[in-house]
């Protein structure tokens, strides 16, 4: 066994860079870990420059999002809705689609899930929800069928289609919201309030963590099944990994691009269906603060790995609930928040790995 | 590097004017990659304007060394000399500052960019803030004439012909002043004639006193143009030999560190069905362009029928018509008997068709994925692998060891990725997944391209068996030499057109010569 190997697992000029097994054992913690750990070293230098307790802000953002059972639940509310966007960027990452739309399926989803509750009042609670639920995946799922067969028949670049689709679900939604749904005696734009028996009951007493976050791990686990598991996965993973040698082995590649837009707009009209039943209680026009683009970070972060992004996801949750309490405890800036999602969103795409004096630091390990 | 520096005594400058020190001399070269030791302290000596080969199997360690004096691998230990004087390359800049080059089998070109730009990269004339267009294109046209080649400037390298692109690669060295030129398998991408054209282009560079060295698979090439051959076993040098007064016999069996014969390719055909029947087929490329014509031909049961042609004949747009790539503009094909010109590719694979595809780093095999996966992904209907809708890991772990123990691939476990494997390994794992359960039609492109010595044996074996065993197999390869062994017929193609269909007892290399560059 030791002879044949030789020549691979060199690195080739120009190629890619493949470092020996053993040396990648050794760099994954840091690959996971350090796009954190400089982020925490930037916001660190940004806090340092404005003349801020650097240490202090970070101690006092760890209590605000952990710190107690009402931060924790806080953290896990604010996750749920990334979580679930994460895991349908990732569906269709690994299908090797750019699918950046999943924010534009979770707008239709959150709406089309207001409308049932608001609408189908007569339906008992349990299934209502489970109606409205549906009825958000079903239509999230079907807004990503349209760049799903712009791509699949006839090649139309997704990055495109996707991101320019989002702007019309949001516009769209609203234009619906403001022309025919809109809430009687209330100026702002907002669709009546979903049925009583509709809303998500808190699992938790004065918090609004409900059991979306539940269904969310538990997607997450099925996510985790789809791709190690089924024969459909397979299909994705290797259509994601090499088209060419799909094509050649007979993988359908017109149908896998389908089925993994149609999965990604699911889960992103779920969180939107989800976001409206559990914490909104109504359609409320541009409500969104990104839930689906932060799903792109979580995704990358967690190298669709189903334990990264549930662990990215976390970080995220415990940044944006954390930061919001900030503010109310200090003179510290929300913005300073978004500066740490960005630089761990840069530094979660960079492959620290690559790095030539981390690989001499791991070789001398 | 260790203390060895110093040791080498280093010869003054004048002292020894009559015996000259040799252009670049190794000494005790080490390189390990964990368990693997691919260079054990490996002592070269290359003289000045020669032309010295380097040969050995798959993973003797041909390439790390090149690497290492190209400066992409550093050593653990070892010292590299030129001309007597000893120097340190960590890096390709340092290198070429030295001035070696190096051409890689994958050509390090930009497609989108003209065949001047690329030559220029790296160390582009400026007039100002501006690109110097005029002084380079100067540049470019001697650099032509010392190789004795023409080249048009103004193409994208993506338009270039694969022969193009590596003589301009090998002006890109000399544009940057490389005087020892190294060459990873040059010949293995090119057809038999721009291979011809290379070694004149060699011999050229030669007699201008630029040394080279090449690594080669091929031992006709090793005595048409080589002055020395050094051959490599498991990292180790075992002879560095003149090859006037060597022979390809003895080279092969030091290559394989044993007495080797190649085994005869055994049994005749039995000729059997008509398993494949095309009539009348015709195939555009992606640009658009008819580049095969109206072919038609039947394929029986135990025959092998070889596909000679010059690249670019329209080979490669017939196979992936054949396979269900590419929609044909006319024409039908029929596998025993029933039409499949509208069926999927997976559909003909259920009847029968099995293909090895030319490329199988990128078509052939999927390099992240595991040996599993790799060798799953023609079974997704094996009910024993999977059902309803999921795969039982367990069984195919199971099944790809099989394959493996089976075609004898080495270096690797089902779990580990297909990228783990070394060439002709992983030509060993497509052929397992290909040929585990005897194929109808074999679609059989280029198997023995970058495949060593040992490799092409077992693969030659294995299609004199697929035929006894009663498949049709269309045999494409640009080894005139293998298509004339293995076939029973000889199809001969010249700019898209099947020009003859040559029974073997007709065959002679010099008349598929002739017919593949048009000349008959």
């Amino acid at each position: 066994m030791s002879q044949v190997t030789a020549e691979a697992g060199i690195p080739v000029a120009g190629q890619e860079t493949v470092v020996a097994t053993q040396e990648l054992r050794l760099l994954r913690p840091f690959q996971l870990a350090g796009p954190f750990l400089i982020a925490l070293l930037v916001g660190a230098i940004v806090l340092l420059a404005s003349g801020r307790d650097a240490l202090g802000t970070y101690w006092l953002l760890v209590q605000q999002s952990l710190g107690g059972t009402t931060q924790i639940a806080n953290t896990l509310v604010a996750a749920t809705p990334v979580l679930l966007t994460g895991l349908a960027t990732a569906v269709a990452f690994r299908s090797g689609i750019f699918n950046v739309g999943v924010e534009g399926s979770l707008y239709v989803g959150a709406f089309t899930a207001a409308w049932a509750g608001f609408t189908l009042t007569q339906l008992p609670g349990p299934l209502l929800i489970v109606t409205a639920v549906a009825l958000a995946g079903l239509m999230g799922a079907v807004w990503a069928l349209i760049p799903a067969i712009l791509r699949a028949q006839w090649r139309v670049d997704e990055v495109v289609t996707t991101l320019m689709l989002n702007y019309v679900a949001i516009l769209l939604t609203s234009w619906l919201v403001n022309y025919f749904f809109l809430a009687p005696d209330i100026a702002n734009s907002m669709s009546p309030l979903v049925a009583h028996q509709a809303r998500l009951g808190p699992l938790l007493p004065s918090s609004q963590l409900t059991v979306a976050f539940i269904v969310a791990l538990l997607i997450t686990v099925l996510y985790a099944f789809l791709f190690k598991r089924a024969s459909i996965g397979y299909e994705l993973r290797m259509t994601g990994l090499n088209p060419r040698f799909a094509r050649a082995v007979g993988i359908n590649l017109a149908r896998a691009i389908i089925v993994a837009f149609l999965i990604s707009g699911l889960l992103g009209g779920i969180a939107g269906g989800f976001q409206i039943l559990g914490v909104n209680y109504r359609f409320i026009d541009h409500f969104s603060p990104g839930y689906g683009f932060t799903g792109i970070a979580v995704a990358l972060l967690g190298r669709g790995h189903p334990i990264g992004i549930v662990l990215s996801a976390l970080f995220f949750g415990a940044l944006s609930s954390g930061g919001a309490m900030i503010q109310l405890f200090s003179d510290i800036p929300l913005d300073l928040v978004n500066i740490l999602q960005g630089t761990v969103m840069i530094f979660a795409v960079i492959e620290l790995s690559r790095l030539p004096f981390v690989r001499r630091w791991v070789r001398r390990a | 590097m260790t203390g060895a520096t110093n040791s080498a005594g280093a010869p003054a400058s004048g002292a020894s004017a009559t015996l000259q020190p040799p252009r670049v001399r190794i000494r005790g070269l080490t390189k390990r990659y964990g368990p693997i030791l691919a260079n054990d302290a490996i002592d070269l000596e290359i003289k000045r304007g020669g032309i010295h080969a380097i040969v050995g199997e798959n993973g003797a360690g041909k390439t790390t060394l090149m690497r290492a004096l190209y400066g992409l691998v550093e050593p653990d230990a070892g010292t590299i000399e030129l001309d007597g004087r000893p120097v340190r390359i960590s890096t390709p800049a340092q290198a070429i500052a030295e001035g070696i080059g190096m051409v890689h089998q994958r050509f390090q070109l930009v497609e989108p960019l003209s065949a001047l730009e690329n030559l220029a990269l790296g160390d582009l004339p400026r007039r100002g803030l501006f690109f110097d267009r005029r002084r380079t294109i100067t540049r470019a046209r001697e650099l032509a004439h010392q190789l004795g080649t023409a080249m048009e400037w103004d193409r994208l390298v993506a338009h270039l012909t694969v022969g193009a692109r590596q003589r301009l690669e090998i002006m890109r060295l000399l544009y940057r002043e490389a005087d020892i030129l190294i060459f990873d398998e040059p010949t293995s991408v090119l057809t038999p004639h721009e291979a011809d054209d290379l070694f004149i282009v060699l011999q050229r560079l030669s007699s201008q006193g630029r040394t080279i060295v090449f690594i080669t698979h091929k031992l006709r090439e090793v005595f048409a143009i080589a002055e020395d051959v050094t051959v490599m076993r498991r990292g180790r040098v075992v002879a560095s030999v003149p090859t006037q007064g060597s022979d390809p016999q003895t080279l092969a069996s030091l290559i394989v560190g044993e007495h080797f014969e190649r085994p005869a390719i055994s049994g005749t055909a039995h000729r059997g069905q008509p398993i494949l029947e095309v009539s009348g087929l015709s195939v555009c490329d992606d640009l658009g362009g008819l580049t095969l014509q109206d072919a038609s031909f039947t394929v029986h049961a135990g025959e092998i029928v070889g596909l000679a042609g010059v690249e670019g004949s329209g080979q490669r747009e017939l196979v992936e018509a054949l396979v269900g790539l590419r929609r044909p503009v006319t024409g039908s094909i029929r596998l025993r008997g029933r039409p499949v010109v509208d069926a999927s590719v997976w559909t003909r694979r259920k009847r029968g068709v099995a293909y090895i595809s030319e490329d199988r780093d990128s078509e052939g095999a999927c390099l992240a994925a595991s040996l599993s996966e790799n060798v799953f992904s023609i079974e997704r209907d094996n009910p024993r692998l999977a059902g309803g809708g999921w795969l039982n890991l367990a069984a195919i772990s199971r099944f790809a060891q099989s394959v493996l123990s089976r075609f004898d691939v080495r270096g690797a476990s089902p779990p580990s990725p297909a990228r783990a494997l070394s060439g002709g390994n992983l030509q060993r794992l497509v052929l397992g997944r290909e040929m585990r359960d005897t194929p109808t039609l074999l679609i059989a492109a280029h198997p023995t391209r970058g495949v060593d010595v040992r490799g092409i044996t077992f693969i030659h074996q294995q299609l004199a068996e697929t035929r006894r065993s009663g498949a049709a197999t269309l045999l494409i390869s640009e080894e005139l030499a293998e298509l004339i062994e293995l076939s029973d017929r000889l199809l001969v193609m010249f700019e898209g057109r099947i020009i003859a269909d040559l029974a073997a007892a007709e065959v002679t290399s010099e008349r598929v010569g002739l017919l593949m560059t048009g000349a008959a």
